[in-house]
C-alpha cells in the first residue's frame, strides 16, 4: 500500500547538508502493524510525518495506494490523506474549545460529510471506544487517557486505510499505554487497519508484526515478528 | 462547518474574557466614535444641499477692491433681487432674503415670542421646504400673509389647522397664517419660526429704501437649466455699477448654494476653503481612530498566534487545507467585527445625546435609512477582513509538523512589525494630545485679551414695540430710579459688531482709499456707559455740550490711520455732516476676539439711529434690585413685550462657541485614541509577557531582580513610544500652525507643548505596561521554566 524509494530529508545548516533522513527504501503492506524505533534523533517522526504527508521528503519518491505522492499537487495530495490517514498524536492535540463530540466530528466536516451521516458516525466511535458519557465534556476535563481515546477516535472517525501514531502512549502511565496498545492490537487484526507507529517502548513495539530501527536516519536493521 | 467555527469563536471569547473585552471594546469604541464623526460630516455636508433645485440655485457675491486687496461678501443691496429677474431671461427666480428678527407674535391673547424673517413670494418655488397646508402661490402673498413653521404653528395654535387664521406681530400688524411648514431641518441656513412676506419691510417702515449702496440682505437666484455660470456672471457683473451710476464699484457674481456653506471663505479674492477644512480635518481623525482601533485588532488576534498555531496545526493533521483555515480566521474576525459593531453602535447610541450638547446640533443615527445600513454592514464586513487578513494568512501558513513537534518559535518575529503598529498609534495619540493643548491655550489667550471696555453688570435691551418711542423716558427714569449708573442709546449693541462703511471723509484722506470703519452711532454717554478708556478728549455728552448733536468718538487704530497730530476738534465727513472728534478711546473688541482690531467710527445724536439700550447697572445695589427696577420700568413704556435684557458678559463668551466646540471634540477624541491605543498596548504587553516567559523565569534564576525585569520589559515599550513622540511633534506643529493662521490674534506655539504632550503619552504608556511587567517579574521562575 505504502512505498518510499530513496527518500531523504535534510536542512542546510550553513554550507553543509545535514541529513535527517539518508536515502531510505521502505514498502508496507495492507493489513501490516508497523513499529518505528531508534533514539532520538534517528528521523522517526520525521519519517512519520513524510508518510503521513504532513512534511514533504527533500529528495525521494513515494508511492501511496499506487499514486505518485511527490507528483500530486497539495489538493490533491490533502484529499488523499483526508481519505486515507488518521494521525495520532503523543500531546493527543484535541482542540481545546471543542467538546469531545465535536472534536471527533471535525475531520467529517472537512470531508464534507452530511450532517446525518455524521451524526451517526460520530454516535458509533463514542459507543465503540466507550466514551458516550464524556462526549459533551471539553479536553480539559478528561485525564491523558481519555484524551488520547478521543484522538484515536477522531483519528479513525472517516475509517482511514492507515493510522499513524507518534509516541501515542508516550505522555500516559502504564496501564493506559497497555490499554490504548490492546486497542491498537485489536483494530490491526479486527478491523484490518494498518497501522505505523514511532515508539521508545520495546514492549510496545512487540504489538506489532515488523520493527524497523533506524539509525542516524538510515534504516539499521528490520525484525519481522 | 460555520457552525464548527462560530462555535469555536464563542468559545474562545468566553475562554478568554479579559481578552476578548479589549479586542471588542477598542474596536466598538473606535467603531462607535467613527459613527458620530461620520454622522456630523454627514450633515454638514448635507447643509442646504437636500433642495431639488441645488443645482441651479446661486447665492449672489460682492466682489471689491479695498486698499489693495479684494474682498468678497454675500450681503447685497435690496433693488439687486428684481434688477436681475427683470433683466436676465436665464434667471427662473430671484429671491430676497433678510435676517432673522425677534417678533412679538399675539393670537387671541397668546403670545409667543417668534423669530422670522422676510422673503421674496417665490422663496417656496426656489427652496424645497414642503407646505404642510397652504397653497404654495398665495402663502406669502401680498403684505399680509405669512407662512409658519409645524412646531410654532402647534405652539400658537394646538393641533388645529392653522391656515386662515389672523395673528398679530409686535403688537401692530395683522397677519393671515398663509400656510405652514414642515419644520426644516437642522442643516439650513433658513431656519425661522415664520417668514414673512417681503412686502412687510414697506408695512413696517412705510417705504422700501431701494439704494444700491446698501449691502444688507441675501439675495438667491435659480437659472434656467443649461445656464452657462461663467456667461452669466460675466453679464451681471456689472450690474450695481451700472444701476449706481458709478457711485458703487461692487462686482457681483453668483457662486453655487451647494458650495457656500462649505466653501465660502474668500481671501483676496481667491476661495479659500472655509468649514471644509474642519469636516476634512475631522474626516481624517475618524479614520485615523478607525485604523487605530483595526491596527488594535489585528495586534491582538496575532498576539494570540501562539495558541491558535497548535489549533492550526491539528486541523491541518486532521484533513484542513489551508483556504479552509483562511475562511475560518476571517469567518471568526468578521463575526468578533460584528459583535463590535453592534455594541458600537449601542455606544454611539447612548452617547449622542451628550454628543448633540457638545457640538450644539440634533443628530439621530438613521437606522432605517438603507445607505447607513450598507454602510455599517460594509464597515463591519471591511474591518473585519482587514483585521483578520494578516492573522488568517500568517496563522494558516503555519506547517503542522512544526506547530505540532513544538518546534515553533517564530511568533517573536513579529514583534517588529507590531512596534510600528504601536508607533503608529502612538504618534496620532500624541498629535491629538498636542493639538488640544494648543486649541485651548488659543482660546484661553483671546479670552484673557484686553477687550477695552467692562463687561460685567453691563446689559442690554435691543429695541421692540414702544421702546423706540419712549427711549428717552426709558433712560432718564432708569437713571433716577438709581437703577443703573449710567445709559447709551445706540445703534447696536456691544457684541453684534454689524455695521461697517467706507464712506467716511478726513481731511488728508488718500484718494481713492476705501479704509473700512466700523460704526456705531448713540445718544451720548457711549463711552461712560461702556467704561471705555479715553486715550484724549471726552465722551459725547448732548446734556452739557450742545453742540455734541454732531460730536463723533474714534478708536486709537481710526486715530492712527487718519493720522491726525491732534485729532480732538477735527471734522469728519460722513453722510453729508460734518462731525467733531471730541474723543478717542482705546479699541474694544467689537467683531470677533479672535480678529485684529478695526478702525472705528462712532457718531452723536445727530445720525438719529438707534436700536439698543445699554444699561450698566447700579453697582451700589444687588442685581436682582436693579434688574427688577429695570423691569417695571420697560413693563411701563413697552408693556406688550417681555423684558428679556442680554448679559454682555454672557453673549461675549458665544464668540467662543466654535473654538470651544473644536476644542471639545479635539479633546474627546484624543481621549478615545489614548484609550484605544492604550488597550492594545496592554494586550501586546501581555502577549510580550507571556511569549518571554522562558526567558524571565532564566533571567530570576541567574539573579535578576523584581525592578530588572521590570525594567527590562518596560524598556521594550519606552522605545516605540519615544519614537511616536519625534514622528508626532512635526505633525502636530504642522497642523496646528496651519489651524492658528485663521486667526490674526494668535497665540504661539511653544515647546513644551510638545514635551507636554509626549511626556503624557509615554507616562500613560508606562503605567499601562508596567501590570503586565510586574506581573511577569513576580512570577515564579520554577513554574515558567516548567511549563516549557
Amino acid at each position: 500500500m505504502l512505498s518510499l524509494k530513496q527518500v531523504s530529508k535534510y536542512y542546510n545548516t550553513g554550507s553543509n547538508k545535514t541529513y535527517v533522513l539518508n536515502k531510505v527504501d521502505l514498502d508496507v503492506d495492507q493489513g501490516e502493524f508497523v513499529s518505528i524505533m531508534g533514539p532520538s534523533g534517528s528521523g522517526k517522526s520525521t519519517l512519520l510525518n513524510i508518510i503521513g504527508m504532513l512534511d514533504q521528503p527533500s529528495e525521494g519518491y513515494m508511492y501511496f495506494l499506487n499514486e505518485p505522492v511527490h507528483q500530486l499537487k497539495e489538493k490533491q495530495r490533502s484529499a488523499l490523506y483526508k481519505q486515507n490517514i488518521g494521525f495520532v498524536f503523543q500531546a493527543y492535540h484535541l482542540i481545546d474549545e471543542l467538546t469531545v463530540y465535536e472534536n471527533i466530528e471535525t475531520p467529517l466536516l472537512y470531508q464534507d460529510v452530511k450532517s446525518a451521516e455524521r451524526k451517526a458516525l460520530v454516535a458509533d466511535a463514542l459507543d465503540r471506544f466507550n466514551i458516550v458519557g464524556k462526549k459533551d465534556l471539553f479536553p480539559a476535563q478528561l485525564s491523558g487517557g481519555q484524551q488520547q481515546l478521543v484522538g484515536i477516535a477522531r483519528a479513525l472517525i472517516s475509517k482511514p486505510k492507515l493510522l499513524l501514531a507518534d509516541e501515542p502512549t508516550g505522555n500516559l502511565n502504564s496501564k493506559q499505554g497497555e490499554e490504548i496498545m490492546e486497542l491498537f492490537k485489536k483494530l490491526n487484526q479486527e478491523d484490518k487497519v494498518t497501522i505505523i507507529q514511532v515508539t521508545h517502548s520495546e514492549k510496545n513495539a512487540q504489538y506489532g508484526s515488523r520493527i524497523i530501527n533506524l539509525l542516524d536516519g538510515k534504516i539499521d536493521s528490520t525484525v519481522i515478528l | 462547518m460555520f457552525k464548527n467555527y462560530i462555535t469555536v469563536v464563542f468559545r474562545s471569547l468566553k475562554n478568554n474574557l479579559g481578552f476578548s473585552f479589549i479586542n471588542i471594546a477598542g474596536l466598538a469604541i473606535g467603531m462607535a466614535a467613527t459613527v458620530l464623526i461620520a454622522l456630523w460630516v454627514n450633515n454638514e455636508i448635507g447643509y442646504d444641499r437636500f433642495h431639488k433645485n441645488v443645482n441651479q440655485i446661486y447665492v449672489a457675491y460682492n466682489r471689491s477692491l479695498f486698499e489693495g486687496e479684494i474682498r468678497t461678501w454675500r450681503s447685497t443691496p435690496s433693488p439687486l433681487g428684481p434688477a436681475l429677474k427683470q433683466e436676465f431671461p436665464e434667471v427662473k427666480y430671484a429671491v430676497r432674503v433678510d435676517y432673522n428678527e425677534k417678533h412679538l407674535a399675539d393670537y387671541q391673547g397668546k403670545k409667543l415670542q417668534a423669530d422670522g424673517y422676510n422673503a421674496d413670494p417665490d422663496f417656496l418655488k426656489m427652496f424645497s421646504f414642503p407646505l404642510l397646508s397652504g397653497n404654495i402661490n398665495t402663502c406669502l402673498a401680498g403684505n399680509d400673509h405669512l407662512i409658519v413653521t409645524e412646531t410654532f404653528a402647534r405652539k400658537m395654535f394646538g393641533t388645529a389647522d392653522a391656515v386662515g387664521k389672523v395673528m398679530k406681530l409686535d403688537n401692530k400688524f395683522d397677519f393671515v397664517i398663509g400656510g405652514v411648514l414642515k419644520d426644516m431641518p437642522a442643516n439650513t441656513r433658513f431656519t425661522a419660526d415664520f417668514i414673512a412676506p417681503w412686502a412687510f419691510l414697506k408695512r413696517q417702515y412705510g417705504q422700501e429704501r431701494m439704494y444700491w449702496g446698501n449691502n444688507s440682505i441675501r439675495t438667491y437666484v435659480q437659472l434656467l437649466p443649461n445656464t452657462n455660470l461663467d456667461d452669466f456672471n460675466r453679464k451681471v457683473s456689472g450690474i450695481t455699477i451700472r444701476h449706481s451710476n458709478h457711485e458703487e464699484d461692487n462686482r457681483v457674481f453668483m457662486y453655487p448654494l451647494k458650495d457656500y456653506y462649505l466653501q465660502g471663505v474668500f481671501k483676496n479674492g481667491k476661495l479659500e476653503g472655509g468649514r471644509i477644512e474642519i469636516v476634512r480635518l475631522f474626516t481624517v481623525v475618524a479614520c485615523f481612530i478607525l485604523l487605530i482601533a483595526c491596527i488594535n485588532f489585528m495586534n491582538l488576534s496575532t498576539a494570540r498566534g501562539d495558541k491558535r498555531a497548535k489549533e492550526v496545526g491539528v486541523r491541518k493533521a486532521i484533513g484542513a487545507v489551508k483556504q479552509a483555515l483562511v475562511a475560518q480566521f476571517l469567518i471568526e474576525s468578521v463575526i468578533i467585527a460584528a459583535i463590535a459593531g453592534v455594541l458600537g453602535l449601542l455606544l454611539a447610541q447612548l452617547s449622542l445625546p451628550h454628543f448633540n450638547n457638545l457640538i450644539q446640533t440634533q443628530l439621530a443615527i438613521p437606522y432605517t435609512n438603507t445607505v447607513f445600513i450598507a454602510a455599517v454592514v460594509g464597515f463591519i464586513l471591511l474591518t473585519g477582513l482587514l483585521a483578520g487578513c494578516y492573522p488568517a494568512l500568517y496563522l494558516s501558513s503555519f506547517k503542522a509538523v512544526s506547530v505540532l513537534k513544538g518546534a515553533h518559535r517564530k511568533v517573536s518575529a513579529l514583534i517588529t512589525p507590531r512596534k510600528v503598529l504601536v508607533v503608529t498609534q502612538f504618534t496620532f495619540a500624541v498629535v491629538m494630545i498636542v493639538s488640544t493643548i494648543i486649541i485651548r491655550r488659543q482660546i484661553q489667550y483671546a479670552q484673557d485679551r484686553d477687550n477695552g471696555y467692562e463687561q460685567a453688570s453691563l446689559l442690554y435691551v435691543p429695541f421692540s414695540g414702544d421702546i423706540d418711542k419712549n427711549k428717552q423716558l426709558i433712560k432718564s427714569e432708569l437713571l433716577s430710579s438709581r437703577a443703573a449708573s449710567a445709559v447709551s442709546i445706540t445703534s447696536s449693541d456691544m457684541i453684534t459688531g454689524n455695521s461697517n462703511s467706507w464712506g467716511v471723509e478726513w481731511q488728508g484722506k488718500p484718494v481713492g482709499s476705501k479704509i473700512t470703519f466700523d460704526r456705531m452711532a448713540t445718544l451720548g454717554d457711549f463711552g461712560k456707559t461702556m467704561k471705555l478708556k479715553f486715550v484724549s478728549g471726552r465722551d459725547i455728552d448732548p446734556q452739557s455740550y450742545p453742540t455734541d448733536s454732531t460730536a463723533c468718538l474714534i478708536n486709537e487704530s481710526a486715530a492712527r490711520i487718519m493720522n491726525f497730530k491732534n485729532p480732538i476738534g477735527q471734522l469728519v465727513d460722513y453722510e453729508e455732516v460734518k462731525w467733531h472728534i471730541v474723543g478717542v478711546f482705546k479699541d474694544f473688541v467689537w467683531q470677533s476676539p479672535f480678529e485684529s482690531m478695526s478702525p472705528m467710527f462712532v457718531t452723536g445724536p445727530k445720525s438719529e439711529w438707534s436700536n439698543c439700550i445699554n444699561i450698566r447697572l447700579n453697582p451700589a445695589q444687588s442685581l436682582s434690585v436693579s434688574l427688577q427696577k429695570a423691569e417695571t420700568i420697560f413693563k411701563k413704556y413697552n408693556p406688550a413685550f417681555p423684558f428679556t435684557p442680554s448679559f454682555v458678559d454672557q453673549e461675549y463668551q458665544r464668540k467662543f462657541t466654535e473654538q470651544q466646540r473644536t476644542g471639545k471634540l479635539a479633546g474627546t477624541f484624543a481621549i478615545l485614541t489614548i484609550l484605544i491605543s492604550c488597550l492594545g498596548l496592554f494586550g501586546l504587553a501581555a502577549y510580550m509577557a507571556a511569549s518571554r516567559t522562558k526567558e524571565i523565569g532564566v533571567r530570576k534564576v541567574l539573579g535578576a531582580s523584581v525592578a530588572n525585569v521590570t525594567a527590562l520589559i518596560s524598556k521594550e515599550f519606552l522605545k516605540p513610544i519615544l519614537m511616536s513622540v519625534v514622528l508626532a511633534t512635526p505633525i502636530a506643529w504642522i497642523t496646528m500652525y496651519h489651524w492658528l493662521q485663521n486667526y490674526s490674534y494668535r497665540t504661539g506655539i511653544e515647546w513644551w507643548v510638545f514635551a507636554a504632550g509626549g511626556l503624557t503619552a509615554i507616562m500613560i504608556a508606562l503605567l499601562t505596561v508596567s501590570y503586565q511587567s510586574v506581573k511577569a517579574a513576580i512570577a515564579n521562575p520554577v513554574k515558567s521554566l516548567r511549563s516549557e
